[in-house]
C-alpha cells in the first residue's frame, strides 16, 4: 500500500472533552463524535487525518500507561490483510478488532515498529478541515532510538515516502565579564562546547511528516579527555534521550502548521492560553515554531510549525 | 585581636590519592610530616600556608566539621570567642604558641613565600562563599583589623548558536540573544599576608534582566558549604599549563582565563580531587 494516509492519530488524556474543546474551540476546527464500544470518543478533523481523543485508561488503548500522542492509525480497506502483508505484525497483536464506530482495527507490534504504536483501520471518513489559525497538521514528534531502522521500517516495509534528514546541533559559548575596582574590566570566553545534537528524518504519512528525532549527542565534557577514568555521560542530556530514558521511544508531540505564527500564539495568548513561546523560534526545515504549554491541552505536547513548502 | 595570615586550609576532597599526586607531582608542592599526629591524608607546604587534605568520607576528628575548613593564625587561640560570622567556621589553630605566633615561624605573617618545585607556588587566596560580603567584610575590618580589598563583580554570559544542516533545506544557523544568567560578587578582605575572598553568588532572571535574590551555587551540598575554591599563586600560569597538556590533567574552559582581579587563571577541573574542590592557579602579576 503505497503512500499510507493517516485515519487519525489517537491522544491519551485525563479529559478528552475538555481537550478535544480546546482545539475546537482555539483552533476552531471541525468538531465529530465517535464511540469504542459504549465510551464517547470526540473526533478534530484537521487537513486530510483527525485527531481522536481517548480517556487514560480507555481500553481502546490498550495496555499502554502512556498520555498524549498514543498511536497512529493508518486507513486501509483492509486492516488485517495490510497488516499481516508488513510482516510487522504477530500473534501478540492478535487478530483484527472493532475499533471506532466498530471499524475494523489490526494492530501491529510496537517493538517493530521502533516503539511507535501503529494501528490499520477502516477510513473515518471525515470532512476535510482547516481553520484561519491553523491549515493542517505538519508533523508527529517521534523519540526514536534508531533513525536508520525507523526509516526501514517505515519506508521500506510501510511503503511511506522518505521527505528528508538533518542533523540539529547546538553550541554555548560562556564568558564572563569582570568589573574590578583595581584592574581594568576583564572579559574571557570559554571554547565552544556542543550542547546537544539530533538527527532528525521526516517521512510522510498522509497530508503530514513522521519526525523521528534521535539524540547524538556526544559527550566532550572534562571526564571524557580525563588520563585516568573511564568515560561516563554526566552532561546535559537532551529531552529526547530524557524521553526514552523515562518512556521508552514513541510518539511524542503533534505539530500544527500555520501561516503566521506569531499572529497564532498571540491569538493563543489573547484568548488566555497558557504558552511555552510567545513568538516563533528557528525549528527543523526552515521553519519558525512555538510551543503551546502542555496544560493549555490536557497534557498534549503540541506546538505551531510556520515554513515554506519545497 | 589582629589577623594574622591564613596558616592552614584543610580540603576535603573524594580522591585524595588524586588530589595528593596533584599537588606533589603537578604542583611540586613539598610533602610534610603530620607532626599533629592527626588523622589526615596528606599534608603540603603551599608557601605562606600549609594544605591538608581530608579525605571526604572519614570520620577525622582533626577536621573542622563542615565549613571549618580555614584556620588563621592569629592573636588568640580562640577565634571563635571573636564573633566572626558562621560561614567561616574558624577553628583554633593547632600548635599556636602561647603568643599567637604561627606554628611554622619560617612561613608567618608577611614572610616571603616559599620557593616550591619548579616555580615559586604560594596561597594567593581563600575564596568564601556567604550571603553577605559586604557585612562580614566590616565585621572582620572591625574586629580583627582587616583591611577592605577591591570589590568585584563576575557576571557570566551564555550564548547559544543552533546549526540547522538537512540534505534538502539546507543549512541554516542562527544565533540566540546572548543571555546574563548570574554571576558572584566579591569583596576582598586582605591581612598581614591573608587575603579572602567573599564571594555571594547571584543569579539573572533570563527575561527580565533583573538580579534575583542571592542564591548559593548549585553545586555548593557537593563541596565544602562555605569555601568556594582555593587560589595558589604561581609565576608562570602558561608554563604550567603547557606541563598539565603533557600530563594529562584536565583543566576547566580548555586553558587559561581573566580571572579576579585582572589576573591570569588557569582553573583545575574539579573531577581530579573526585568531583569536589576547585583550585585555581594565579598568575602572580597582572
Amino acid at each position: 500500500m503505497p503512500n499510507p494516509a493517516l485515519a487519525y492519530i489517537a491522544l491519551a488524556v485525563d479529559d478528552a472533552d475538555a481537550s478535544a474543546s480546546f482545539f475546537e474551540q482555539a483552533f476552531g476546527l471541525h468538531r465529530a463524535e465517535a464511540s469504542f464500544e459504549r465510551e464517547n470518543v470526540p473526533l478534530i478533523s484537521i487537513g486530510e487525518t483527525a485527531l481522536a481523543f481517548f480517556n487514560h485508561g480507555s481500553a481502546a488503548l490498550g495496555d499502554s500507561s502512556r498520555k498524549g500522542v498514543h498511536h497512529i492509525a493508518i486507513a486501509s480497506d483492509a486492516p488485517q490483510l495490510d497488516a499481516d502483508a508488513s510482516g510487522l505484525a504477530g500473534p501478540a497483536t492478535g487478530h483484527a478488532t472493532a475499533g471506532l464506530d466498530g471499524r475494523t482495527q489490526a494492530r501491529l507490534l510496537c517493538d517493530a515498529t521502533c516503539g511507535v504504536d501503529v494501528r490499520f483501520t477502516q477510513p473515518l471518513e471525515l470532512p476535510r478541515s482547516a481553520s484561519p489559525l491553523v491549515e493542517r497538521l505538519d508533523h508527529l514528534g517521534i523519540a526514536s532510538s534508531d533513525n536508520a531502522r525507523a526509516r526501514h521500517v517505515f519506508v521500506d516495509t510501510l511503503q511511506c515516502p522518505y521527505e528528508s534528514e538533518q542533523v540539529d546541533s547546538e553550541w554555548e559559548t560562556r564568558g564572563h565579564n569582570i568589573v574590578s575596582e583595581q584592574a581594568l574590566p576583564g572579559f574571557a570566553a570559554y571554547p565552544m562546547q556542543l550542547r546537544g545534537s539530533l538527527r532528525v528524518t521526516f517521512i510522510t504519512a498522509g497530508d503530514c511528516e513522521l519526525e523521528f528525532l534521535q539524540d547524538i549527542s556526544v559527550s566532550v565534557s572534562a571526564d571524557a579527555a580525563r588520563h585516568d577514568a573511564a568515560g561516563n555521560t554526566r552532561g546535559d542530556r537532551s529531552a529526547i534521550a530524557r524521553y526514552i530514558e523515562r518512556y521508552g521511544a514513541g510518539l511524542h508531540h503533534l505539530a500544527f502548521k500555520t501561516d503566521d505564527i506569531d499572529a497564532a500564539l498571540a491569538t493563543l495568548a489573547d484568548n488566555g492560553y497558557r504558552l511555552i513561546d510567545r513568538n516563533g523560534r528557528p525549528g527543523s526545515r526552515r521553519s519558525l515554531i512555538g510551543f503551546v504549554h502542555p496544560t493549555t491541552t490536557q497534557g498534549v505536547l503540541m506546538h505551531l510549525v510556520q515554513r515554506e513548502e519545497l | 585581636m589582629a589577623l594574622g595570615h591564613i596558616e592552614e586550609i584543610g580540603i576535603r576532597t573524594l580522591d585524595v590519592p588524586t588530589t595528593c599526586r596533584f599537588l606533589h607531582e603537578a604542583l611540586g608542592l613539598a610533602r610534610l610530616d603530620d607532626d599533629a599526629g592527626r588523622p589526615t591524608a596528606g599534608r603540603f607546604d603551599a608557601g605562606s600556608a600549609e594544605l591538608v587534605v581530608h579525605a571526604a568520607s572519614a570520620s577525622d576528628p582533626g577536621a573542622p566539621p563542615g565549613v571549618g575548613m580555614v584556620r588563621f593564625a592569629a592573636g588568640s587561640s580562640d577565634m571563635t570567642g571573636a564573633g566572626l560570622p558562621a560561614p567561616f567556621g574558624v577553628a583554633p589553630t593547632h600548635g599556636d604558641s602561647a603568643d599567637g605566633s604561627p606554628r611554622n615561624p619560617a612561613q608567618g605573617a608577611g614572610q616571603t613565600p616559599t620557593a616550591t618545585g619548579d616555580g615559586i607556588i604560594s596561597l594567593d587566596y581563600v575564596s568564601v562563599e556567604c550571603d553577605v560580603p559586604e557585612a562580614i567584610a566590616a565585621q572582620l575590618e572591625s574586629q580583627c583589623h582587616c583591611a577592605a580589598g577591591t570589590t568585584e563583580r563576575v557576571t557570566d554570559i551564555l550564548q547559544v548558536t543552533e546549526a540547522f544542516v538537512s540534505d534538502k533545506y539546507g543549512a541554516v544557523y542562527h544565533t540566540r540573544t546572548p543571555q546574563m544568567s548570574g554571576g558572584v560578587r566579591v569583596q576582598f578582605v586582605t591581612s598581614d599576608s591573608a587575603a579572602v575572598a567573599l564571594t555571594n553568588r547571584f543569579t539573572v532572571h533570563p527575561k527580565a534582566g533583573a538580579t534575583t535574590q542571592p542564591t548559593r551555587a548549585p553545586d555548593a551540598p557537593h563541596r565544602s558549604a562555605a569555601v568556594a575554591h582555593i587560589a595558589l599563586a604561581i609565576d608562570d600560569v602558561d608554563r604550567i599549563w603547557a606541563e598539565f597538556r603533557r600530563s594529562g590533567w584536565p583543566v576547566l574552559a580548555g586553558g587559561p582565563v581573566t580571572g579576579l582581579r585582572g589576573r591570569r587563571v588557569l582553573m583545575m577541573d574539579p573531577v581530579t580531587f573526585g568531583g569536589e574542590l576547585q583550585i585555581h592557579l594565579t598568575a602572580e602579576t597582572l
